[in-house]
């Protein structure tokens, strides 16, 4: 069954999921993007995690939760990080539709995000803007 | 660091193997991204990179220059301008474009660019980071 997106209302929660983000999956995240993992960076980051990889864990629950269509375009991004977060944490990811509008049949979604750890403290918030076709 | 100044550059050549690994990491297989014969059929003509496997350059390039004071207190607003292809070269740059004082604090505002080969801009945008340290 496909989503009805023009149901999506402002201020909809679509997707909360935990994660623990455990060496591997930081280090899928860091293979792929080319990057060094934070525990082998030599700048004294010992086993910090790239704030764009949580950034992606989050994105992944939105895809999944919004089943999004071929063709869709994730056209801007703003994130404000809080709190670095560490290998081993625990964290939850939150995303709320901001904004859901059509026009010249492309819909907008702008959805906002929040990323919080064990403690509950907020380690990441943002808001992502994506182009669906219609 | 002063203002007008220039961030350390990074390039790198973004390849499909990339971008199916970050399909992975992210759980996106979108088939713009991964599948090739959509893609040859869309209006790219070819597969695409995620925008955000691109942007990982940019939060690489501020923690690199800013260390954890972008992990604490980092801001990043960006615009995904134009596609990324596998076998395309990305040059991620920086420049420093103004420097404030809020509370005894230092705010540092880049602007930041993901160019293409072509000189064509992947994804524009700005990074803000707080210092931790206070301005004597």
């Amino acid at each position: 069954m496909s989503l009805d997106y023009s149901e999506l209302i402002p201020g909809q929660k679509i997707s909360v999921q935990n994660y623990v983000l455990d060496y591997d999956i930081i280090q899928r995240y860091v293979d792929a993007v080319g990057g060094h993992h934070p525990s082998s960076d030599d700048t004294g980051h010992l086993n910090l995690v790239p704030p764009m990889a949580i950034a992606s864990l989050w994105l992944r629950s939105v895809i999944k939760e919004l089943e999004i269509p071929g063709g869709t375009l994730h056209v801007g991004q703003e994130l404000e990080f809080t709190r670095a977060a560490r290998i081993g944490d625990r964290i939850e990811c939150t995303a709320t539709i901001l904004q859901n509008t059509v026009r010249k049949d492309i819909r907008f979604m702008v959805i906002q995000l929040k990323v919080t750890n064990d403690a509950c403290q907020p380690i990441m918030l943002g808001k992502g803007t994506l182009t669906l076709p219609e | 660091m002063i203002k007008g100044e220039y961030l350390p550059t990074i390039e790198k050549v973004i390849t499909q193997l990339m971008i199916n690994q970050y399909a992975e990491a992210s759980g996106d297989f979108n088939p713009i991204h991964v599948d090739e014969q959509y893609a040859r059929k869309s209006r790219f003509g070819s597969t695409i990179a995620h925008g955000m496997m691109i942007a990982a350059s940019i939060s690489e390039l501020m923690t690199m220059t800013f260390k954890q004071d972008w992990l604490n207190r980092g801001r990043l607003k960006i615009r995904f301008r134009a596609p990324v292809f596998p076998g395309d070269t990305v040059t991620t740059v920086g420049q420093v474009r103004n420097i404030n004082l809020l509370n005894n604090k230092k705010i540092i505002n880049c602007s930041i660019e993901v160019r293409r080969q072509t000189n064509e801009v992947a994804i524009s945008g700005e990074a803000t980071v707080t210092l931790n340290e206070k301005e004597k």
